[in-house]
């Protein structure tokens, strides 16, 4: 299947939760390779076609009014890279020529506020629908219900031979929704190991109910946290 | 032509070319020439490249530098000494370049102090630790005999005025060719010399100083480059050996384990009683820290007379231990690979053996280390502690004492190391590409070296895969393709290749204890992250369980009998090589053929000199083999048995680790095509098996005959290793020695888990744009030919095909003796299904199907 629904909520298997004419989307690390270069990694530019692909499957296919872009629009914490603004800049264009546009800040996002003006993208601390809380998730988020970002959850398997696969998931509750990172590159926390949890939201209310929604070649449901975390 | 020294010269032959001074010198000291210096200092003269191999106490250093010090004194004598380097000595070892500093330093004292000459000559050490001041000293007058390692060389070459200095240098000696010749250091320094070479307007003579290798003609085309001529100088069996087999039980089956280490320190310590001073060599460093706790804890009087030696250990523990030992203050040395070298570590009159050396080279060179004088025997022994340890180390013995040794193996066209020089040379000046090429292709191990391969790696390193705004910052060369020209860009190349030249990688990080804190091994930090609890393991041949971990450590406890839950890629383990793997394939069948006419006991005894309870256990062992199969040079045998729910399909294809590495892979691989399956391997020296679920289907008896066909081995291999923990680390490594991960970059030095979380982003990128990627091309080069053995195990295939070597299948119910090792302690690794969705999908099913049956 390629998406679940969820009461008003549509989980997809291109990364995004969708509600009515919104689309979510979280953790794009636009310039992470400017930044590994910069540490002396020769990573040659990558992401930036691979999410604007991504981007553009979603708006072709749901026709959101709007896109949200729920933090860590882009990587480097400091001064941007020229890359990075480059790239910003780029990608920006191109979804603005698309929808609206909603910037969430994330812990990535300092200096975007002014890549972000020539645009007339707003850039929020986080924004509410229908009663329902959208935030990165870095910090604490006060909500009945909240959608975060920020963790890049991942579930990673091991079959009875020792073979190992990580595929990045949605994690679901009634209260709190997990989305995937956009990144190709973002590596993952484990969901199985609440001990490495980021999100202080996470840390806090993450129960042992919350379902898992990995994404290969569609969306799969693994059941349970604690379900999964007794047969891996 | 490369061909042996056949002229012997007398006493007076070569006192004739000699100054007087030096004559004097040595008739008072020597009184007459050693083998090796009759063969080589007149040759050497007479400006011929020689490559001498000699016993240790040979007199080999003199051998290598007298006829340059006799030109230097020469000059001396004259007051014509030039502010030039002339000889230039490179080890592998800095410990070594030390040693012979002090041996050359000391003669020439002696000169001195005897006669009155004018001029001193200067001898110099240069390695990473030589201080700016002392290299300023350097730059300023420069030492007539330079002595470096590979890596500093390799950086002295780029110094804008050092580098001039090595204009004229006359002789080039390389020690230890043996230990450079069959890895990735020695390509970097064959293309180092070649680049020295070409700024030279008259050749240097070459002179190199290796073991006991073979081939040897292989070395010294490997020290001369291609299109030069080289002499050889064999002399390495002059030294009389003393070698034997011995085990500490009379039984190696049923004694339980307790009483068999027992019994070992007991044999153990007899030895180091009966002798003056023993070094024990023990394959891996964990095995070399437990033998000196064992030793030291049991034999009182053992207490601070013997030390460990091993490469984790820090330099001053080391050089401490080196220094003790030539004081002749140490009974015992435990090393593991680190005194394989000829550091001077003194008297030494016996080498044991722990545990089999997999090669005869490397038996020959260890035991080598005994017996200081060239009239004196060199003693081994070699201690066995099981029944495969046991058949192999008694043929092992025998090749060794007949003289047949295993074939070395050279890399060819590593791309990586390659990069590093081009940079190197383009920061020298600017290149024709023809040009380049020739200089690259007089370095024997390029010589084949095809200039697409050169062209593409000229294109990756101009950055040329990014767009052109970008290329700024990825290049680090500029490269015109059209007029085939290439040379400097930017400021940076020069930094970058300065601080991360060299071939070595970092060592993985995370250390691995039992719980009682003693030291296991390391394991690499992907592979630590995704233990859980319980988790059974293979490292270093035993098995472990995981328990818990710590700040970049892990804490285990041995599982002597559990079979591996979880794949260990990396191996400690040193492999079987290919030839005496042949070997002990048809010892095996000779055994086989007589035990079936009577007893075997007789002519073992006779044959491979061992005492009659060895003989009986190797019979022994055979005889229950024979229950089974026993394979052979002739016929080789594939076992079926299901065990703990798994289903095994073990092959007992006796070709050496390296090749059993490849072949078990391209099995396995063509075995998850076709059933759509997930295995695991298990690899040892002797065999391979394959692993998986005993509720998937039975592969029937003529898939598993159609998998010997030698057709695709190379692409299903590669396929095999798509995607694998075994690529991603060769991946980083290759990555770093390519420049494209830069260990240190603007002032900033990159810790190894970031050189390894780059390094596996690094690899996704660029498996996703460039499949033929230098750096990619490369790994899998290294792995097929380096790491693995493609080749052996093509034509051990090939052999199959033809129907000169038989297969042989048998299903049973429990494992053949043969087999227990391989299903206990093999190396493991898992071989995954080609489509992922499908894997996916298959271990989703899996999954859920286990949460359903929870409920």
């Amino acid at each position: 299947m390629h998406e679940i629904r969820k009461g008003e909520l549509l989980l997809t298997d291109l990364y995004a939760v969708i509600i009515d004419d919104i689309a979510i989307v979280a953790d794009l690390h636009i310039g992470y390779e400017g930044v590994l270069r910069r540490e002396g990694a020769m990573i040659p530019k990558y992401q930036k076609e691979i999410l604007k692909e991504k981007l553009d499957n979603i708006i072709e296919k749901y026709q959101p009014s709007l896109l949200i872009i729920n933090g860590d629009f882009k990587h480097e914490f400091g001064k941007n890279l020229w890359q990075e603004w480059n790239e910003v800049t780029e990608i920006l264009d191109f979804l603005t020529k698309k929808t609206k546009v909603l910037l969430i800040r994330g812990n990535h996002d300092n200096f975007l506020k002014t890549i972000a003006k020539k645009f007339e993208v707003p850039i929020v601390n986080e924004f509410e629908y229908n009663e329902i809380k959208i935030a990165h998730g870095h910090k604490e988020v006060e909500g009945e219900k909240v959608i975060i970002g920020h963790e890049h959850p991942s579930l990673h398997l091991r079959d009875k031979v020792g073979a190992f696969v990580k595929l990045p998931c949605f994690l679901y509750s009634e209260k709190l929704i997990v989305l995937p990172a956009l990144s190709p590159l973002a590596t993952g926390t484990d969901v199985s190991s609440p001990e490495q949890y980021l999100s202080p939201l996470l840390k806090k209310t993450a129960d042992d109910e919350m379902e898992v929604y990995a994404i290969s070649d569609g969306l799969l449901y693994f059941s349970s946290l604690k379900k999964l975390r007794k047969v891996l | 032509m490369i061909k042996f020294a056949t002229n012997e010269y007398s006493d007076e032959e070569i006192y004739s070319i000699l100054v007087p001074e030096i004559r004097e010198w040595f008739k008072k000291k020597f009184g007459t020439f050693t083998p090796p210096q009759r063969y080589a200092v007149k040759e050497i003269h007479d400006g011929k490249n020689i490559l001498i191999s000699s016993p240790t106490g040979s007199g080999k250093t003199l051998s290598a530098f007298l006829s340059a010090i006799n030109e230097l004194l020469l000059l001396a004598k004259k007051g014509e000494l030039e502010d030039k380097i002339y000889v230039l000595y490179v080890s592998p070892l800095k410990a070594l370049n030390n040693d012979i500093e002090r041996n050359l330093k000391e003669p020439l004292r002696e000169i001195y102090e005897e006669y009155d000459i004018e001029e001193e000559i200067r001898i110099a050490v240069r390695t990473g630790d030589t201080s700016a001041k002392e290299r300023q000293k350097q730059m300023r007058k420069a030492p007539h005999i330079l002595i470096t390692t590979p890596e500093s060389l390799a950086i002295i070459l780029n110094a804008p005025r050092f580098s001039k200095k090595l204009r004229e240098i006359r002789w080039i000696i390389i020690d230890e060719v043996h230990a450079l010749a069959d890895n990735k250091r020695g390509s970097h320094l064959s293309l180092s010399l070649e680049r020295l070479v070409y700024n030279m307007e008259k050749e240097p003579i070459r002179i190199g100083l290796s073991a006991t290798i073979h081939p040897m003609k292989e070395i010294a085309k490997f020290l001369v480059g291609n299109g030069r001529d080289c002499l050889i100088v064999d002399v390495s069996f002059l030294k009389k050996m003393d070698l034997k087999v011995i085990s500490p039980v009379d039984d190696l089956i049923y004694t339980p384990a307790n009483v068999l280490s027992e019994k070992l320190y007991k044999l153990l310590y007899e030895l180091i009683k009966k002798h003056r001073t023993t070094l024990i060599f023990t394959n891996t460093r964990s095995a070399t820290e437990r033998v000196v706790f064992h030793l030291k804890s049991r034999f009182k009087e053992l207490e601070g007379k013997i030390e460990a030696h091993h490469g984790s250990l820090s330099r001053d523990v080391r050089l401490s231990v080196e220094e003790r030992l030539k004081k002749g203050e140490l009974k015992c040395v435990v090393s593991s690979t680190s005194l394989e070298l000829g550091i001077d570590i003194g008297y030494i009159d016996l080498v044991i053996l722990l545990g089999s050396p997999k090669s005869v080279t490397r038996a020959l060179q260890r035991i080598g280390r005994s017996g200081h004088f060239l009239h004196e025997v060199s003693k081994g022994r070699i201690v066995v502690l099981d029944r495969d340890d046991l058949v192999e180390c008694v043929v092992l013995a025998k090749e060794a004492r007949e003289g047949r040794l295993d074939r070395v193996n050279i890399p060819h066209n590593a791309l990586d190391v390659l990069a590093q020089h081009i940079v190197g040379m383009a920061i020298e000046k600017k290149w024709k590409v023809d040009e380049a090429l020739k200089v690259i292709r007089k370095a024997y191990p390029y010589k084949n070296l095809p200039k697409r391969d050169l062209m593409k790696l000229l294109h990756y390193l101009a950055g040329e895969y990014e767009e052109l705004e970008d290329r700024k910052v990825y290049g680090k060369i500029w490269f015109d393709e059209v007029d085939e020209m290439f040379g400097r860009r930017g400021k940076m190349a020069r930094p970058i290749y300065y601080l991360n030249t060299g071939t070595i990688p970092d060592e993985v990080a995370i250390k691995v204890y039992t719980i009682d804190r003693h030291y296991v091994g390391k394991v690499e930090e992907p592979f630590a992250e995704r233990l859980k609890r319980g988790d059974i393991f293979v490292l270093a041949g035993n098995t472990y369980e995981y328990v818990r971990s710590g700040e970049m450590r892990i804490f285990v406890v041995p599982r002597p009998d559990a079979s591996p839950t979880i794949p260990s890629w990396f191996s400690e383990q040193l492999p079987l090589s290919f030839d005496l793997a042949m070997e002990i394939s048809k010892f095996r069948r000779k055994v086989k053929e007589k035990i079936r006419k009577g007893s075997v006991v007789a002519y073992l005894m006779k044959e491979y000199d061992i005492d009659e309870k060895t003989a009986k256990a190797i019979e022994g062992y055979f005889r229950e083999q024979m229950h089974f199969f026993v394979p052979n040079d002739k016929e080789i045998f594939v076992e079926k048995f299901e065990k703990d729910g798994m289903r095994y399909l073990v092959f007992h294809t006796l070709i050496g680790r390296r090749a059993n590495e490849a072949l078990s892979r391209i099995f396995a691989y063509r075995i998850t095509k076709k059933h759509r399956l997930n295995v695991r391997i298990a690899i040892t020296d002797n065999g391979f098996a394959i692993i998986y679920p005993s509720w998937k289907e039975d592969i029937e008896d003529e898939e598993l005959t159609a998998l010997f066909s030698t057709k695709n081995m190379k692409e299903d291999l590669k396929n095999a290793l798509k995607d694998t923990e075994m690529l991603k680390r060769r991946f980083r490594h290759v990555a770093t020695r390519s420049l494209l991960i830069l260990k240190n970059y603007l002032g900033h030095e990159m810790s190894i888990s970031r050189q390894q979380r780059n390094a596996s982003i690094l690899f996704k990128v660029v498996n996703d744009i460039d499949k033929n990627f230098p750096a990619l091309k490369e790994t899998y080069r290294e792995i097929l030919e380096d790491a693995m053995d493609i080749e052996n195990a093509i034509k051990f295939v090939r052999d199959i095909e033809k129907g000169k070597v038989k297969v042989t299948i048998k299903n049973s119910f429990l494992p053949s003796p043969f087999s227990f090792h391989i299903v206990a302690i093999g190396a493991t690794d898992v071989v995954l299904m080609e489509d992922r969705k499908e894997m996916i999908k298959e271990m989703h099913k899996e999954v859920m199907e286990m949460i359903k049956c929870m409920k």
